[in-house]
């Protein structure tokens, strides 16, 4: 059962991660791109462009939200990791990692549920861009939803290590 | 008020495993439901949003950026390979390569584990080859490559630049004597230590065709830092313009001018990068959502009020400083450390009339050496990963290295002119 589980979570959180990361990846192509126009514009051309700050600033936004869920399947979240260290080939170390992954859960919900206030007062136009705000308000609500059940997935994993159900191995690959 | 008692909550939430970001997230969010005022988690989320918001802060992915081009680029070969003509004939030679090349990989990479996984690779089976104990190669390479984050351009130096609002460029420029002094007293340390390895073979001295071909191969690589600082100091770029141009510098040379890199593999570097800088700046943005909580509990009033309580006198609070921020770094990333405190330790250092930057780079330098200091550093863990040597191994070898590594901390903490003198100098302070 907590395999099946285990695999429907991981056939939806795999693809949804490799895309948000490629799509990251792509807006930072794109970020450099605009801030080496800014360049060229400003210093060579003489002719400064007013859209390219607050453009590149808006990608940087979303290139870190949309590779959210990556960075928690491939678990570089930046931790103290001592005491799960300590603990490696002990079960308690899944109980652990259990209530690690219900904490950042509860901290994803706490932020998704003012994050979607704050998305809802984005009325204003930003800028220099032809946008409301919302657009660029909805990345971490948005991201932060997608991001739990990668969690989920996670914690389907460590509970089936722990009832020593064996484990397969879920390496997200870029 | 935000009772203060959030502070306890967010250590033991980091003791027991739980990753900075959520960390940084929960503990003003229990505090502030015990004290029913959860309306001030909007503000607290607020920033999330706004603590990311920011156009210095592209710098960061750009600098990963230019680095990840250098080092999958080829330049570490023509690096080692130019070190090698310079220092590998003196006593220990292999040892002081690896120093110089970690100082010159510094000034380009900026990152410290890039350093230790790209010299270390190259270094340890050649050290291993002239007769060199394998836990010493994996401990020198670990020791030296902290400078990765020391010698500007650096990641962290522009964290602490971005929380406490200090021009980029003085930081940068003051890393440049630190980072040279850490060079030269590792090099006496390798020089003292490879008394216990009588073994280690010797090399003749290069002549000067060979320093001159080696020198040649290594200028482009080298001409980065150039255009980075060049670029900033002489006022033709912001540091996040002259980070772009670093990453297009480094991609053309890689790609098109040494054709190391496959263009096809260009992308998947972007894509590495975004997820790496990702993780960082979403914790820049929690950070600062918690620097707000922070200043509303009024703990930083009472930290500051421990601190003078303890003495005024700013070279004794340097001293407390120094030994506090040794031992932070034994357990976090540099990173997330200088989120975490400089908004609070800075203030408390600049009110008894120390620089803003001499402090900045004082932390830097201490938070960088706790990257090989055990039981956490991160820099140990690639160097036993690379060698694969123990970590509990490498941590005994690397102890000389790592005091006159402390040596030099309290040496620039005592002396500002070290750190602050060359950007007086440049006028840039």
């Amino acid at each position: 059962m907590l395999e099946y589980i285990e695999k429907a979570l991981s056939a939806i959180n795999s693809p949804l991660a490799r895309i948000g990361s490629w799509i990251g990846g792509g807006m930072l192509v794109i970020m450099t791109l605009i801030v080496l126009l800014q360049v060229v514009f400003r210093y060579v051309l003489g002719m400064p462009l007013g859209w390219t700050d607050e453009m590149s600033r808006f990608l940087m936004i979303y290139m870190a939200y949309l590779c959210l869920p990556l960075i928690y399947l491939q678990d570089k979240n930046i931790a103290m990791t001592f005491l799960l260290e300590a603990l490696q080939e002990k079960r308690v170390r899944h109980l652990l990692m259990i209530v690690i992954h219900c904490l950042a859960i509860v901290a994803f919900l706490i932020w998704i549920r003012f994050g979607y206030e704050f998305f809802l007062r984005g009325n204003s136009r930003a800028d220099s861009l032809p946008i409301t705000m919302r657009v660029i308000y909805a990345a971490p609500p948005l991201m932060m939803t997608i991001t739990i059940l990668s969690a989920m997935q996670k914690i389907v994993m460590e509970l089936r290590l722990l009832l020593g159900q064996g484990v397969r191995e879920h390496s997200v690959e870029i | 008020m935000v009772s203060p008692i959030f502070a306890v909550y967010f250590l033991v939430l980091l003791l027991i495993g739980v990753p900075v970001l959520f960390a940084l997230g929960l503990a003003p969010a229990i505090a502030l439901f015990q004290a029913d005022k959860l309306l001030f988690l909007n503000v607290l989320y607020q920033r999330l949003y706004t603590g990311m918001d920011n156009f210095l802060l592209l710098a960061l992915p750009f600098f990963m950026l230019a680095g990840e081009f250098m080092v999958n680029g080829g330049i570490t070969t023509r690096i080692i390979t130019f070190s090698q003509t310079m220092v590998r004939h003196f006593r220990g030679g292999l040892g002081h390569v690896v120093i110089l090349s970690a100082t010159m990989f510094g000034a380009l990479t900026g990152s410290s584990v890039a350093a230790t996984s790209a010299i270390g690779k190259m270094m340890i089976p050649e050290m291993e080859r002239y007769q060199y104990d394998r836990t010493y190669a994996a401990a020198i390479t670990a020791a030296a490559t902290v400078l990765g984050t020391i010698i500007p351009p650096s990641g962290i130096m522009l964290i602490y630049a971005f929380v406490m609002n200090t021009s980029v460029a003085a930081m940068f420029m003051s890393g440049i004597v630190p980072g040279l002094l850490l060079c030269g007293a590792l090099m006496l340390v390798n020089r003292w230590q490879i008394k216990k390895y009588p073994q280690v073979q010797q090399f003749d001295r290069a002549g000067p065709g060979e320093r001159t071909a080696a020198f040649k191969a290594a200028t482009l690589p080298l001409l980065t830092p150039v255009i980075i600082l060049g670029g900033i100091y002489g006022g033709v770029f912001t540091p996040t313009e002259a980070a772009a141009v670093a990453v297009l510098y480094a991609l053309v040379l890689s790609v098109f001018i040494m054709r190391i890199l496959k263009l096809r593999d260009v992308f998947p570097m972007f894509v590495r990068i975004a997820i790496n800088a990702g993780a960082i700046l979403i914790i820049v943005a929690a950070a600062s959502g918690f620097a707000s909580a922070v200043s509303l509990s009024g703990i930083a009033k009472d930290i500051t009020a421990f601190f003078y309580s303890l003495t005024s006198n700013p070279y004794l609070l340097f001293f407390i400083m120094n030994i506090f921020l040794f031992i932070v770094g034994m357990f976090l990333d540099a990173g997330p450390a200088i989120l975490i405190f400089a908004p609070i330790l800075a203030p408390i250092m600049t009110n008894v009339g120390i620089d803003p930057v001499h402090f900045g780079v004082v932390m830097v330098v201490n938070l960088s050496v706790g990257l090989a200091t055990p039981p956490m550093g991160l820099v140990l863990f690639v160097a036993s990963a690379v060698s694969g040597v123990p970590l509990q191994k490498i941590s005994r070898v690397i102890i000389p290295f790592l005091i006159a590594e402390a040596l030099v901390i309290f040496l620039i903490s005592f002396f500002p002119p070290l750190v602050i003198g060359l950007p007086k100098l440049l006028g840039m302070m």
